[in-house]
């Protein structure tokens, strides 16, 4: 069930994910921390983002994730080793997230490529336009059966909402907030989900961006399939000062983190 | 979109629109209230009515004498540096702003890097009475001082970007992110012909007058160029000069920053030692390692100091249209200080790297060159000075 995400269409509740950065806090720690979700009933799926030196959508927490991550030398081998101990451990679904340079960077195919067999199951790639995911990466991504999931917006046209659930092949991200990762909530929620309901089309609809605690999630039950959460996890995880870095005690705030989401989602 | 050159938003293989969702319908929007603005008479007599009374345009094209003979080749200046604010990004600023009051925008942000973008928007928003948000780099903050003053003097916020190399690619990052989060009354004007369709041909556009002007006092006196040199940082006040003679036989130079030099690994020639790849929404030349992350640029000019460059300059410089050389940051200090001696001008940094090349090229001495004199270099006095201090 990998790369399926059909499973999030027949749950009554909508289902928690979980964001983290790899290589934050360091790669040790980020491990253990995928170990921690991979077994965590809580958690539905997982994407693991992959750090990129310019994310533009992110806000300061991933920012600053990324930041870390790259000045641990993390890389794109080491994300897709993280992967494949997610994979050994579980068979929840598995996001890799990122910025289209560094998957261009390596080569659209081999990187598919790689990103399968380390066990992944889609992309996420918000600054991929359509028309390059037509012309590199469809044909590719459907030969190794990795899906893809793209973003609806607040902003988003009729048009657009549309496309997002036509092409989409994992589940549709809709972006829970006017902003960036991590703010602060300054809109109707419920408003722009329901605005969505019609376009609703086959993928799942997956809410992310600003959603941090168990009644972010509970006031969209009903409304999407599941809930991305991010830069509150990673916030959760605490300092990253590398003299004061304590794995066991990383992995500790992660768990007390997760606790109050138990009864929220199925 | 009215250029031929222009493919559903590509130039060649280079352009594109590599946004996250957020910002799409900002660019939809954009697109079509620039290309109804463009093609309205009315706009275009607002535009040019205001680049005459207020930006002091056309600026004059001289023949630089004292230059010439130094060079040993004719050298003319177009004096972009006599352009109101001092430099030509007040083009762009002013013909944005009009943009951005039909349509119904209430707040202006923009990036810069030396500074002359940011004091042109605070300018061009002091004007129309619109707020105004500049995003720079801490690093770009601290060097080019004076400029951070006069914005503020204009009523513009200077919010410094503290993420990453603290310079232009990181206050580009901000505004961008900023927009994401005020989508609906916000209008970002992108001070460089990089960034996502339709800004690269966007911003060239309101600059193409740099090229009209040269072209029609040339012409006028019997004369056709046969070299077009310009600094390239984005990319804006060459594409404004080259855009004209895009169809002639002109030689076209784009002069990058070498920084310490192309192989110091502290450079900003984004052409000369870059690759393709995809940077602030545009498929174009970056500065990359291996693993795609985007490298930091240097040169000790900020306006040139970004490890990208617009789209269109990419697909001229791939089909050959375009040449390019570097210049270091030696050379360009040394250029500016005999500048400033032989010709009274003294020019911004950016500008010295254009002047640099002149002084270096295999000249016949039958050229006619026109050289883009983009900027005047008051902001970069504490630079020169210490630079000739140094010399004696």
């Amino acid at each position: 069930m990998s790369n399926n995400f059909t499973f999030l269409n027949t749950s009554d509740r909508a289902v928690l994910s979980v964001f983290l950065t790899a290589g934050y806090p360091n790669n040790a720690a980020c491990g253990e921390l995928l170990d921690l979700l991979a077994t965590h009933p809580a958690v539905s799926f997982v994407e693991l983002g992959m750090p990129f030196s310019d994310p533009l959508a992110d806000g300061p927490t991933i920012q600053r994730a990324s930041e870390v991550a790259l000045s641990k030398g993390t890389t794109l081998n080491d994300v897709f080793s993280l992967a494949e101990r997610f994979r050994s451990k579980c068979e929840k679904p598995l996001m890799l997230m990122g910025y289209c340079n560094p998957v261009y960077r390596r080569g659209v195919e081999t990187f598919v490529k790689d990103a399968r067999s380390a066990g992944a199951s889609g992309l996420i790639l918000p600054d991929l336009p359509y028309e390059s995911h037509h012309r590199d990466f469809a044909s590719v991504l459907d030969s190794t059966g990795l899906s893809m999931a793209f973003l609806v917006s607040p902003t988003s046209t009729e048009e657009a909402m549309a496309k997002a659930f036509d092409t989409s092949t994992a589940f549709v991200y809709g972006v829970a907030n006017v902003g960036l990762t991590g703010d602060a909530q300054s809109m109707d929620r419920g408003a722009f989900f329901h605005r969505i309901q019609p376009y609703r089309f086959q993928s799942p609809l997956v809410a992310g961006f600003g959603i941090s605690t168990p009644s972010d999630v509970a006031g969209l039950d009903g409304l999407v399939d599941g809930v991305i959460v991010g830069s509150a996890f990673l916030r959760a995880l605490g300092s990253v000062d590398e003299s004061a870095l304590n794995v066991e005690e990383v992995v500790n705030r992660a768990n007390e983190f997760l606790k109050p989401f138990n009864p929220v989602v199925k | 979109m009215h250029h031929p050159i222009i493919k559903h938003g590509y130039y060649g293989e280079f352009g594109g629109q590599f946004i996250p969702e957020m910002l799409r319908k900002n660019f939809i929007d954009l697109e079509a209230a620039f290309n109804e603005a463009w093609g309205d008479s009315k706009f275009q007599r607002a535009y040019s009515n205001l680049l005459r009374d207020f930006v002091g345009r056309p600026t004059p094209l001289q023949k630089a004498e004292r230059w010439s003979e130094r060079c040993g080749v004719e050298v003319w200046f177009k004096r972009e540096d006599l352009a109101h604010t001092g430099a030509h990004k007040i083009n762009n600023a002013m013909g944005q702003v009009l943009l951005a009051l039909r349509m119904g925008k209430r707040r202006i942000i923009a990036e810069t890097g030396a500074g002359q973008h940011g004091v042109a928007t605070a300018t061009a928003c002091a004007w129309a009475g619109l707020p105004c948000t500049v995003f720079m780099g801490a690093e770009d903050m601290e060097r080019q001082k004076p400029n951070v003053e006069r914005m503020r003097l204009l009523g513009a916020e200077v919010r410094s970007a503290q993420t990453g190399s603290k310079t232009l690619k990181d206050a580009t990052n901000e505004a961008m992110r900023y927009w994401i989060a005020h989508p609906e009354d916000t209008h970002y004007i992108i001070g460089s012909a990089v960034g996502p369709h339709p800004y690269p041909m966007m911003v060239a556009d309101f600059h193409r007058v740099i090229g009209e002007e040269t072209k029609a006092t040339l012409e006028g006196l019997g004369l056709q160029p046969t070299h077009l040199v310009a600094c390239l940082g984005g990319g804006s006040n060459a594409l404004g000069l080259f855009l004209p003679y895009l169809d002639d036989e002109t030689e076209l130079v784009g002069v990058e920053a070498g920084g310490e030099g192309l192989d110091s690994g502290r450079t900003a020639a984004t052409i000369e030692r870059g690759s393709p790849g995809i940077l602030h929404g545009a498929k174009t030349m970056i500065l990359q390692d291996s693993e795609g992350q985007i490298e930091e640029a240097h040169s000790i000019s900020a306006g040139l100091d970004y490890p990208g460059i617009g789209p269109l300059h990419s697909h001229l410089a791939a089909t050959g249209r375009l040449q390019t050389a570097a210049i270091s940051d030696g050379e360009a200090l040394e250029a500016g200080l005999l500048c400033t001696r032989l010709e009274g001008i003294l020019p911004a940094l950016e500008t010295a790297h254009a002047l640099a090349w002149t002084l270096k090229a295999d000249w016949s001495g039958h050229e006619m060159v026109v050289l883009n004199l983009s900027g005047r270099g008051d902001k970069d006095l504490q630079m020169y000075t210490s630079r000739r201090g140094h010399n004696e």
